[in-house]
């Protein structure tokens, strides 16, 4: 009988020793493998940042003032320019979509309107070309900047920037 | 067989114990890994609505300025707003336009960020300037222009409050204070010269005055002002600039410097030059 309890706690003595080696077992694989599709999470993030990064060097530089003006004037080339701006700002590979609205809005019943200005001309990449890994950004613009013909109008950006897939 | 059953027993809360601790384990890894990475997307997209609502307050304040000092020769940007109610040179119908077009961009934010879940609400606030103009001053009721003294400022202040549900992010507040700060800070008649000293928002040295704004000296000649011609100008850093007339400011006249930022806001100072024997 006496023999049977010792068994039995020697039995308990190993099955705790065996769910501790499983739990460590399970931590530590818990701690070093990767997250699901942390490459993919990764990646974005960059993406996203730089989206920005790109847009606020470009209103910070009064960019849109000067190029937005010219279009709103009625210049064709104004997608030209900008496409080479955001270009140049852009690291090599790095592929980009952006779209341009002009926004107003009525104060009195608070209706916002968008008006597209450009025609797909600023990117980089045909629009046969897919983007493998991507992230869209959007961008609110109050125009601050030289020339006064520009103060106070109001444009809207998405700008999307991806890798070739 | 008790015994047995015991140990059984006590196996099967081990391993219940183990696929519990387990399972929590995942869990708190996945939020901490969503969290993370929403986090990200929260921050940027804040930053981004904070810093348009310190355009459209900076947009509004020049407006007001511009209006109230000249309205006439900033049609280009003033006569836009005067379908919605801006009387020339008049500081409380620019105010009026300012709020209207504030709530403007508010429908307009919450129009384009709208997958994201926001609420966005500006509110008017109160901010102490004091410690910019040297005597007490308070901006509310949404701007103030103290203009036309040695120290003058033009400043804008709101408060923006901000959700965005879908990334987790609430109760987000930012007070935005705008404005530009000028002083006349000596003028020396030996060589015509004055020294001023610009500051923008809450005291930031301001360094593109030459670059990116203007600066205008007028004196007062037969009951009218009178654009001085500046012949040269130089930073000196930390705002300070020494601007070099080609004529001679009239003895005990009073002179006022306009200055401008880059965002088309105004700043008037007065003073009155120095009256000295032998000029």
């Amino acid at each position: 009988m006496a023999l049977r309890r010792r068994r039995g706690v020697t039995r308990i003595a190993e099955l705790v020793l065996a769910t501790s080696m499983v739990v460590a077992v399970v931590l530590f694989v818990m701690f070093f493998t990767r997250p699901i599709r942390s490459a993919y999470l990764r990646e974005t993030s960059d993406l996203r940042r730089l989206a920005y990064n790109v847009l606020d060097n470009l209103a910070e530089a009064g960019v849109f003032e000067r190029v937005l003006g010219s279009a709103l004037a009625g210049d064709v080339g104004w997608e030209g320019r900008l496409r080479f701006l955001v270009s140049s700002s852009m690291p090599p590979g790095v592929l980009f979509r952006m779209e341009v609205y002009s926004v107003s809005f009525d104060t009195g019943t608070g209706t916002v309107a968008f008006t597209r200005l450009d025609r797909g001309g600023v990117s980089n990449a045909e629009l046969s070309v897919s983007f493998k890994e991507a992230e869209s950004v959007y961008y609110t613009y109050v125009c601050t900047r030289d020339p006064d013909s520009m103060r106070g109008r109001v444009f809207y950006f998405v700008l999307v920037v991806g890798y070739a897939g | 067989m008790p015994a047995r059953s015991a140990q059984i027993l006590v196996a099967a809360v081990l391993m219940v114990g183990l696929l519990v601790m387990s399972a929590l384990v995942a869990t708190y890894q996945a939020h901490v890994l969503f969290l993370r990475a929403r986090t990200v997307v929260a921050r940027e997209t804040v930053g981004a609505i904070t810093a348009d609502f310190n355009r459209a307050l900076a947009a509004m304040l020049a407006l007001a300025t511009r209006t109230y000092f000249n309205h006439t020769r900033f049609a280009e940007f003033t006569s836009r707003f005067e379908e919605f109610g801006l009387e020339p040179g008049d500081l409380e119908s620019a105010k009026r336009v300012a709020r209207s077009y504030l709530e403007g961009w508010e429908a307009f934010v919450r129009a384009v960020y709208a997958e994201k879940g926001i609420q966005v609400e500006w509110v008017e606030s109160v901010a102490d300037v004091s410690h910019l103009l040297g005597r007490p001053a308070y901006v509310y009721d949404l701007m103030l222009l103290s203009w036309y003294s040695e120290r003058a400022g033009s400043y804008a202040c709101a408060v923006l409050k901000l959700n965005l549900t879908n990334a987790g992010l609430y109760g987000w507040k930012v007070v935005s204070l705008v404005g530009l700060t000028l002083f006349i800070d000596a003028f020396f008649s030996s060589n015509d010269t004055i020294r001023i000293r610009v500051l923008v928002d809450n005291g930031t040295y301001y360094g593109n005055l030459l670059a990116r704004g203007w600066v205008e000296v007028y004196y007062q000649q037969g009951g009218q002002w009178v654009k001085a011609n500046v012949k040269d100008m130089t930073y000196e850093g930390f705002g300070y600039y020494r601007i070099t007339l080609e004529s001679q400011l009239p003895s005990g006249a009073p002179y006022i410097v306009v200055a401008s930022d880059e965002r088309g806001i105004l700043a008037v100072a007065q003073s009155v030059a120095p009256r000295e024997q032998g000029r």
